[in-house]
């Protein structure tokens, strides 16, 4: 399957679509049953979160401190990482289209860690500005945070998404329509 | 679209929730169905609550389950994603039909959970979190790639 063949063949689309669901259903499962119970996953994210935050906020904040998943900018001002905040759903959602959608392997093992690696910056410096929100802005706090998640991890993850779709498999040929050198043939790798 | 959204699709989003999916979520008349409250939580109407008889305050928030009307921010930014790049074309039409037929499907995996049958609600959930991400973020890119490949075709030279 090829990324042009997306766009012209229907089967193609759906076998594209089934696989990206099911790579999610898989993920959905494993982190519901196994994951999720056991806790370390999380704990683990949330707390490297928490601690990179401290850190990009402590040149600006004499008062932050670190407790876990507990950042305070201030004594007044704070927040938790909770599990729905520690971006791990952003990341699958990204690993599964990676996976899913047309590409060279060899892409994919610098392309994956490399967008993790941006969807976890996104999430610290998410976390950032709502802790200076929640210090200079208390009563704005509920509604920033409320869309702010769903918008900044959408847009990094649009753009990630975007990105593979020109790049995942090489040159002028991951552009649906346009004859590459061999007049459009897939790469050997391709998925 | 923003005048479309705050003045057609967000009044509709709560009437959904309050007239339509409530009483019929309401009406429900099973022994699983009886062991739980539907509430609408504080100023978010487009939301129902359905709690455990028997939660606890310690307890409420993992075991509640919530229902919430399709269109929300994940068909609004998208949308006006594509109104920006399609100005003249009504994708988000489309988007939106794709988002509705995901709301009815996923609300009949709400019921069966709230009625019969536990695991329905993990069904709800992954409709609402994954299945709803990937249409707001797949039919943008598909529909943007279709517009470039339209873009890069060659123009056929008028014949004689």
């Amino acid at each position: 399957m090829t990324a042009r063949s997306l766009l012209d063949d229907n089967r193609a689309l759906w076998v594209f679509l089934a696989k990206m669901v099911a790579a999610y259903a898989v993920w959905f499962v494993i982190y519901d049953l196994w994951l999720l119970p056991d806790g370390r996953l999380d704990a683990w994210l949330s707390e490297g979160v928490a601690a990179a935050t401290g850190a990009v906020l402590a040149p600006f904040y004499d008062t932050v401190v670190v407790d876990g998943r507990t950042i305070w900018a201030t004594p007044q001002a704070g927040v938790i990482i909770e599990n729905g905040c520690n971006g791990l759903s952003a990341l699958s959602l990204f690993v599964g289209f990676v996976l899913a959608y047309p590409g060279t392997w060899a892409r994919r093992a610098w392309f994956i860690p490399a967008g993790l690696a941006l969807i976890v910056l996104t999430n610290i410096a998410r976390c950032a500005s709502l802790l200076v929100v929640s210090d200079l802005w208390p009563q704005y706090f509920g509604s920033v945070h409320g869309l702010h998640a769903i918008a900044v991890f959408y847009v990094v993850i649009f753009i990630l998404w975007v990105v593979w779709a020109n790049i995942g498999e090489g040159g002028r040929a991951a552009e649906p329509g346009v004859p590459s050198a061999g007049g459009g043939a897939a790469p050997a790798l391709a998925a | 679209m923003l005048v479309a959204y705050y003045g057609a699709v967000r009044p509709a989003r709560v009437w959904l929730a309050e007239d339509v999916a409530g009483p019929v979520l309401a009406s429900l008349d099973t022994p699983r169905a009886r062991s739980y409250e539907l509430q609408q939580p504080p100023r978010r109407r487009s939301v129902v609550w359905a709690v455990p008889r028997d939660a606890t305050p310690a307890d409420v928030e993992v075991r509640r389950a919530q229902w919430a009307a399709p269109l929300g921010a994940l068909f609004l930014m998208p949308a006006l994603f594509l109104v920006a790049v399609f100005p003249l074309r009504l994708y988000w039409l489309a988007l939106l039909g794709y988002h509705a037929v995901l709301g009815v499907a996923s609300f009949a995996a709400f019921y069966v959970g709230l009625g019969w049958f536990e695991p329905a609600f993990m069904v709800y959930e992954f409709s609402q979190t994954y299945v709803a991400e990937t249409i707001s973020l797949v039919v943008p890119l598909l529909l943007w790639l279709a517009g470039r490949r339209a873009q890069a075709a060659p123009v056929p030279e008028p014949s004689a």
